[in-house]
């Protein structure tokens, strides 16, 4: 079984359409849970967004509920870094909470809950699969792996991007992408040993003014691309 | 409407109209009830009966209807493409008839040529198991590309048969050049389908045989049909395989050992072995590795190579392992009652086990059929599982653990990327592989990395075990090595489990032996002196 997630219906929206689905069930938190298939193997489907305590609560229930191998999180994020643009696509290998900070001075260096590690982790085998089939189908986008920040608030300056990484991260480049999401997916992932893949889509370029009216749809249109490449992944290999 | 919506309504009138079919027949039955012309048991029966053959009934025209939208589909993709669909041939005698014609009208100096193309799934299946939507999806790809590649050759005829088979007849000038570019055609089918995200990953088999001078045209078509799935399980992609007379005997062999497993798995012919273990931290057995062998009633006593590599290319090998795992809870079972000593026994996973979704159900259910302690058992997968796929096997790990089993790395140092499934996969024991314990003694670099091994392994929380321990030095330098166990020949052979019951009872290593005894062993052994 391998369970998709996205911020929102849009970001799961290819997935529905393409797969094969059996059945729908509606969750106590009013969420659509899809189930089907894809080629042989079995498949759930769910938007678990918008922020990262739901989408914690809502992944932590559905791994519970499917006991899948692998959660996959799609959908559209915000750049850090001047090198990634609207449209290309970012790879998770690292996932950073932003806005945590029990530190009492507001200087920790990365904003981690007590208690569990600086960071979560992705399957390093997996992402380098995700990459290579990237490049493979991808439609042509520019492809980034790096770290991902997560936090409960859209940022829509460049400055205020700037002063978390300087503040929190010492100015690390490999900070490259931030969404409201991935953060709580990761958690609920890292307490039940489930591995994660986290292929996104850039839609805004903080300080970008005229991306404040098209960034979801940007987010959208670059979905039927990630479909291919997660579908070419799933399709060409037994089990990832 | 769309086409898929528009067979699931089909579907729904069909299932309403057999299930208003049930009702009605039901009505009928009881009125005659009324009329006191049927027991009432017998009216519910008779319904019930009506009912569950009009079900029937209607999945069958169901499935039907979808293969036959599927046909005319593809016969209008034949057409578009070829001008008519008269490639498609759903009859053999038809297609013997036209091989006829066409090799009639061969020139002088060209060899009729028969090729074969089919399509295995990753499961090992026909296309025609991958559904209607994909198996059209796989056709029209295969078509356009075979129509690519070899169209413009006048002497080209492709015939399609029911099964989904692709016979390509040439009159070849020369037969090597046109295998040649057969081959070159599938690999790049073979690319062109990995990057299609529309289509699941599908192997070709692929088949040539040159049609004889007097050789009737049924022969020939029967032969590269045969030779395109001989085999066909353990092929990979693109494997071209020219039709020869030995493939029949192999095949009947394979056949005739097909049946035999079948029947020693009934009969019961197939033995557990246990070889034991030895604790160098308790100086003591504390369990063995389970071990299959075949007590033939001709051949006799046969190892587990003879026909375990056939078993894994067939997919019987999930029957065995499911063999061996509850004849080791039955004698864990028999041994509980009997209060022997507790042993933990070592149970092998082969690769299409762990691929297999009934695998956890069937372990936590055998376990509880046998009143087994999950404690007493080990799952060993070997390092080239592991290394593959880390992600879903380092899942299925954690479920084997979730039910309480230890989980064991086997042959560990002889595949690749170890050190990766080290990491991501919880595994409690590492075998270390019998090519770095063989020259332990004389090769420094074989010392230097079993200490590594073990050191890495301790700090990672795992316990360390050597395979293939053959002497008494070797044990020593191990046990200096601060090795946890040892497995092998030196302190115990594989043997049933009358003689492995009778071994843990009483053997020469669990007794305490005089300083004077010891001198006198030592003396006399031959790799020591």
């Amino acid at each position: 079984m391998i369970l998709f997630v996205g911020e929102s219906e849009d970001s799961i929206l290819y997935f529905v359409s393409r797969c094969e689905i059996s059945s729908q069930e509606r969750l106590s938190e009013g969420r659509i849970l899809y189930k089907g298939t894809i080629g042989s193997e079995q498949i759930g489907i769910c938007a678990v967004g918008p922020n990262n305590l739901y989408s914690a609560m809502v992944t932590d229930r559905l791994i519970h509920l499917l006991d899948p191998y692998i959660v996959i999180n799609v959908g559209y994020c915000a750049s850090m870094k001047d090198s990634l643009r609207q449209g290309d696509l970012f790879i998770a290998d690292r996932y950073y909470l932003s806005g945590v900070d029990f530190s009492g001075d507001g200087e920790n260096q990365y904003g981690q809950i007590p208690g569990l590690p600086p960071f979560f982790y992705a399957s390093t085998e997996v992402n380098a699969k995700a990459e290579a089939a990237s490049y493979e189908v991808g439609g042509g986008h520019y492809i980034e792996r790096g770290f991902m920040l997560s936090g409960e608030k859209e940022y829509m300056d460049k400055e205020e991007f700037d002063g978390i990484l300087l503040r929190h991260f010492a100015g690390s480049t490999k900070v490259s992408a931030y969404d409201t999401v991935s953060g709580g997916i990761a958690l609920a992932c890292h307490v039940n040993s489930t591995a994660l893949l986290t292929l996104k889509v850039i839609a805004y370029e903080p300080g970008n003014d005229e991306q404040r009216l098209n960034y979801r749809r940007k987010g959208l249109e670059a979905m039927p691309d990630i479909g291919r490449i997660l579908l070419n992944i799933l399709l060409n290999s037994e089990k990832m | 409407m769309s086409e898929k919506k528009l067979r699931a309504l089909f579907a729904i009138l069909l299932l309403g109209a057999s299930a208003l079919l049930g009702v009605i027949i039901f009505v009928v039955v009881n009125l005659l009830n009324g009329a006191k012309l049927l027991p009432t048991a017998a009216s519910v029966y008779l319904a019930f009966l009506a009912y569950l053959g009009s079900v029937l009934l209607s999945l069958g025209i169901s499935v039907t209807v979808n293969a036959r939208a599927n046909l005319v589909r593809t016969k209008a993709w034949l057409r578009s493409l070829f001008g008519s669909d008269e490639q498609y041939v759903e009859d053999d005698a038809a297609l013997l008839g036209k091989l006829n014609r066409l090799r009639k009208k061969a020139e002088d100096g060209t060899v009729p040529l028969l090729l074969g193309l089919a399509v295995k799934t990753n499961a090992g299946g026909t296309l025609n198991s991958l559904g209607t939507a994909f198996t059209y999806s796989v056709n029209e790809l295969l078509l356009e590309r075979v129509k690519a590649a070899f169209g413009l050759d006048p002497t080209f005829h492709l015939f399609i048969d029911h099964n989904n088979n692709y016979i390509l007849y040439f009159n070849a000038s020369n037969v090597d050049d046109q295998l040649d570019s057969f081959r070159k055609f599938a690999f790049t089918l073979t690319e062109s389908i990995e990057r299609r995200d529309d289509i699941p990953y599908v192997a070709f088999l692929l088949s040539a045989h040159p049609i004889e001078a007097k050789e009737k045209p049924s022969d020939a078509l029967e032969k590269t049909i045969f030779a395109l799935w001989h085999n066909a399980s353990s092929r990979i992609s693109c494997d071209l395989l020219v039709y020869d007379q030995s493939m029949l005997a192999e095949n009947a062999r394979m056949k005739e050992l097909d049946s035999e497993i079948t029947r020693a798995l009934a009969n019961e012919e197939l033995v557990i072995y246990y070889q034991a273990k030895y604790s160098l931290k308790k100086n003591a057995f504390y369990g063995a590795e389970a071990l299959i062998r075949w007590k033939h009633p001709k051949r006799g006593l046969l190892p587990p190579a003879v026909f375990i590599p056939y078993c894994e290319n067939s997919g019987k090998i999930v029957e065995i392992d499911h063999y061996v795992f509850e004849h080791v809870c039955a004698d864990i079972e028999k041994w509980n009652k009997e209060k022997r000593r507790k042993v933990v026994i070592s149970v092998n996973l082969s690769r299409r086990s762990v691929y297999d979704p009934s695998l956890i159900s069937f372990l936590s259910d055998t376990m509880k059929k046998h009143n087994v302690d999950p404690t007493s058992i080990d799952m060993e997968l070997t390092e080239s599982l592991a290394a593959n796929n880390t992600v879903f096997i380092s899942s299925i790990i954690r479920k084997v653990k979730g039910l309480g089993f230890a989980t064991s790395i086997d042959d560990f140092g002889v595949g690749y990327s170890s050190l990766s499934s080290l990491k991501n996969i919880p595994f409690d024991v590492l075998k270390i592989d019998k090519s770095f314990v063989d020259d332990v003694e004389v090769d420094a670099k074989s010392k230097a990395m079993v200490l590594s091994i073990i050191s890495l392994a301790h700090a990672l929380g795992m316990k360390v075990i050597a395979e293939g321990v053959e002497t008494e030095h070797q044990s020593d330098i191990l046990r200096s090595l601060d090795l946890d166990s040892i497995q092998g020949y030196y302190y115990s052979r594989p043997s049933d489990r009358a003689h492995f019951e009778a071994y843990l009872e009483d053997n020469p290593f669990e007794k305490k032996e005089s300083p004077k005894r010891k001198e006198a062993r030592i003396a006399y052994d031959p790799i020591r002196r």
